[in-house]
């Protein structure tokens, strides 16, 4: 039997040689956070989202690589799952893609299965799973770095003979061993051979199956890492959980607001310059004043906002890629399950705090529906980076830094908290409410895997801001630019004797008047409206809006848009501005993930609906109340 | 306190109503009579002791299910008394039945405790870890 494999092989290899290699299309499968994504990144040099906690993978990403030949081969990146008996969504992608089922990815012409070394017997039992598919699949046990410092060891070859798949230890952090993909890509294999797995397909014999594999390949398991330990002890504790973790939610805030504002203003100056430079060597005219006016102001007033938002993505990529999250997550257990939430709600909110889209997207990894669509539909109350710029513009423009609690803690950034505070309560009641009415369901069970710490790669936190700094900026350069340049055109007309009209005249102002009778008694005139309407399309838009009204207003022209913002709103209005920012679901990209996420129209209508009357509504008694009390 | 001052005041009563006490180094017999009933009553001193200073440590505890280990004791996973999908996903985390299962740490408050099996760490809520029934090992094994 085995002679006559060998030399079917021999006899094989020449006719592939002479096709090239015969994969078109391979996926990469694993169990959740075994490292598939840093896997892929490295071999694709394409940059995933790649974070220490299970579930970062929710969709199915496709990357290219070459072979020897210089033939592109797709690589599919999968959800990391446990088995192939799919329970959430983020699963099903990964089996329908291995299975053929995925409408527009055909099926994969082989499988490059990720497993942790240093939790191979569990590992082993998916590896069976996948191997009975009877596709080539190469296995790689990642993680190789750590078993070794922690004294575990296993041997490939007979690991290789009994699961009759090549088998390669390799790390892809440090890049070790990943000569194995490179071989595999270049030469094809033959089948796997059929193993011969426990007849009784549950997991207990999968398991007592994947103990004797192991013990024939010399695998024993290394010791939980010390530091590992040393860190639950305090990060778990029962006093100084908690505490760390507000200390880290506090600390988050205050290094926004502390170490964000030199490199902003930066920014800001540079923009001025290029803005004065513009004005001297361009003539006096229509082409000069979009430019200045429409541009650079409007885009400008949100791009300063990028050194913001690099660092509270820094800040939770720390927090992602050491593993803290899992932790935070089983600290704020308690609390969400008090509202009606699993703890496992609390990461795709946790990550809202960056941007509500990937958090949307991350609820794929919640099993029930109805807790899935609950945190879909909160999600957008938590505070996301692009309220950051409108949060920041406005309580500096109205509230004077003081130390509150010594260094650590100034007024703007106890502000900020607060309506971070805000935003999460009126999320937590939203719950409340959905779990106790239409969407009543058990409470799911808790149930999380703790990896262990790991110090987080420079190179995976600097591509991960370069990624979110692109598209911060090219968002600014499209969908802002767009609405700038569009408002711009809409306060230039209708001409006036060939001239552009004073502001009031414009198209815009008209608009603007049309719809102040609604936001009057919010305290808020006609360029806020305006901006309150252009800021549908992203949130961070009302800056870039109010950049251009104020730049071509010749009242506040000459003045920075902060000391523009005193002029026009009142204190009261401007913490009504904020309570409205905090509850309104302005954002397109959200509304269109949701959408997609539940499939239809009908959640998101409800959403939008519900989130704008409960702004409207907080912000009239904001503004109400707190006219009390500032004047 | 309460407990001592109860227990001390029926030892007293029965010392006023029932005289016959008997005390050996191990235990206090009291002979109760009433009518014509007479009731021995043995108390060994251990259990005593313990009524007083609330040591209720039985010597063969029946833990029967995982949330009813403490933070470092080891058990046996014997069954997963759960949903089918819940039983299937602790099974393929490692919780499978055969395998020793440690309580690593207790998280703060009543929340979730974490568990360790073969080297990964599971944090779950009690109301999963009741479902998960396990057979003792007592104290850590030597070379644990």
């Amino acid at each position: 039997m085995s002679a006559s494999a060998v030399s079917c092989h021999a006899a094989a290899r020449p006719s592939v040689d002479a096709l090239g290699t015969a994969y078109r299309t391979i996926a990469v499968v694993g169990p959740p956070n075994s490292g598939k994504t840093t896997l892929f990144n490295r071999l694709t040099r394409l940059r995933q989202k790649v974070g220490n906690f299970p579930g970062v993978t929710v969709e199915h990403h496709t990357g290219y690589v070459r072979d020897a030949q210089g033939q592109e081969i797709a690589l599919i990146d999968l959800p990391g799952v446990y088995s192939l008996s799919p329970k959430s969504e983020d699963e099903k992608v990964a089996v329908d893609v291995l299975t053929g089922q995925m409408p527009g990815t055909p099926r994969p012409d082989a499988i490059i299965l990720v497993l942790n070394s240093t939790n191979l017997h569990s590992h082993l039992v998916l590896a069976a799973r996948v191997i009975a598919l009877g596709t080539p699949t190469l296995v790689l046990l990642n993680m190789a770095d750590e078993l070794h410092k922690q004294g575990g060891h296993v041997d490939v070859l007979p690991l290789a003979r009994q699961l009759g798949t090549p088998v390669a230890l390799v790390s892809a952090t440090t890049g070790e061993g990943l000569v194995a993909v490179q071989n595999f890509l270049n030469s094809a294999v033959a089948r796997p051979e059929p193993l011969e797995l426990p007849v009784v397909g549950s997991t207990r014999g999968y398991r007592e199956w994947a103990v004797r594999v192991g013990e024939n390949a010399k695998y024993r398991r290394p010791a939980t890492p010390v530091w590992t330990e040393r860190l639950d002890s305090v990060f778990l504790h029962h006093v100084w959980g908690p505490v760390i973790f507000a200390l880290v939610v506090v600390g988050i805030f205050q290094m926004i607001f502390a170490v964000g504002q030199a490199p902003s203003n930066a920014i800001q100056r540079f923009l001025d310059i290029i803005g004065g430079r513009v004005g001297t060597y361009l003539p006096q005219g229509v082409v000069s004043s979009l430019i200045i006016n429409g541009v650079l102001k409007g885009v400008g007033s949100v791009l300063v906002f990028l050194p913001q938002i690099l660092l509270l993505f820094l800040v939770i990529g720390i927090l992602e890629d050491s593993g803290y999250l899992s932790r935070a997550a089983v600290i704020a257990d308690r609390t969400m399950s008090r509202v009606g939430l699993n703890g496992k709600s609390f990461i795709p909110l946790l990550s809202a705090y960056a941007c509500a889209v990937p958090a949307i997207m991350a609820t794929r990894t919640i099993e029930s529906k109805r807790d899935r669509i609950a945190t879909i539909l909160i999600a957008p109350f938590m505070t996301c980076s692009a309220r950051l710029p409108v949060y920041t513009m406005v309580i500096a423009a109205f509230l004077p830094n003081r130390p509150l609690l010594g260094p650590f803690l100034g007024t703007r950034a106890a502000a900020m908290l607060g309506l971070y505070v805000l935003g999460f309560l009126m999320a937590v009641l939203t719950a409340r409410v959905l779990k106790s009415t239409i969407l009543k369901s058990k409470d799911a069970p808790f149930i999380l895997e703790m990896p262990p710490y790991r110090w987080p790669t420079i190179s995976g936190l600097g591509l991960r801001l370069v990624d979110r700094g692109k598209a911060f900026v090219y968002r600014a350069g499209t969908v802002i630019m767009l609405v700038t340049l569009m408002l711009w055109a809409a306060t230039n007309f209708p001409l006036h004797h060939g001239q552009p009209p004073e502001v009031q005249n414009s198209v815009v102002a008209k608009l603007g008047h049309t719809i102040e009778p609604v936001i009057r008694p919010l305290g808020f005139d006609w360029k806020i409206g305006v901006g309150l309407v252009t800021s549908i399309a992203a949130r961070e838009v009302i800056i870039a809006t109010l950049g251009t009204l104020h730049g071509l207003d010749p009242e506040s022209q000459a003045t920075d848009l902060q000391a523009a913002l005193r002029h026009e709103l009142t204190p009261a209005a401007a913490v009504a501005l904020l309570v409205f920012f905090a509850f309104a679901m302005q954002c397109m990209s959200t509304i269109a993930v949701v959408r997609r996420e539940t499939n239809g129209w009908q959640w998101p209508a409800l959403q939008f609906g519900y989130m704008t009357v409960v702004a409207y509504i907080a912000a009239f008694a904001a503004y109400n109340i707190a006219g009390r009390f500032v004047r | 306190m309460g407990r001592l001052f109860l227990f001390r005041s029926i030892l007293g009563r029965c010392h006023r109503g029932f005289p016959d006490v008997h005390t050996s180094q191990t235990a206090v017999t009291l002979v109760v009579a009433s009518g014509r009933e007479r009731v021995r009553i043995e108390l060994e001193l251990k259990m005593i002791f313990n009524f007083i200073f609330g040591r209720h440590k039985k010597e063969h505890r029946q833990a029967d299910a995982l949330a009813d280990l403490r933070v470092g004791e080891s058990a046996i996973v014997s069954a997963l008394v759960l949903s089918p999908p819940v039983a299937e996903h602790l099974m393929n985390l490692g919780i499978v039945p055969g395998l020793k299962v440690t309580v690593a740490r207790s998280g703060p408050g009543g929340g979730p405790r974490v568990y360790r099996v073969e080297g990964t760490e599971i944090a779950m809520r009690r109301d999963v870890s009741r479902h998960i029934h396990v057979e003792l090992l007592g104290a850590p094994a030597f070379g644990d």
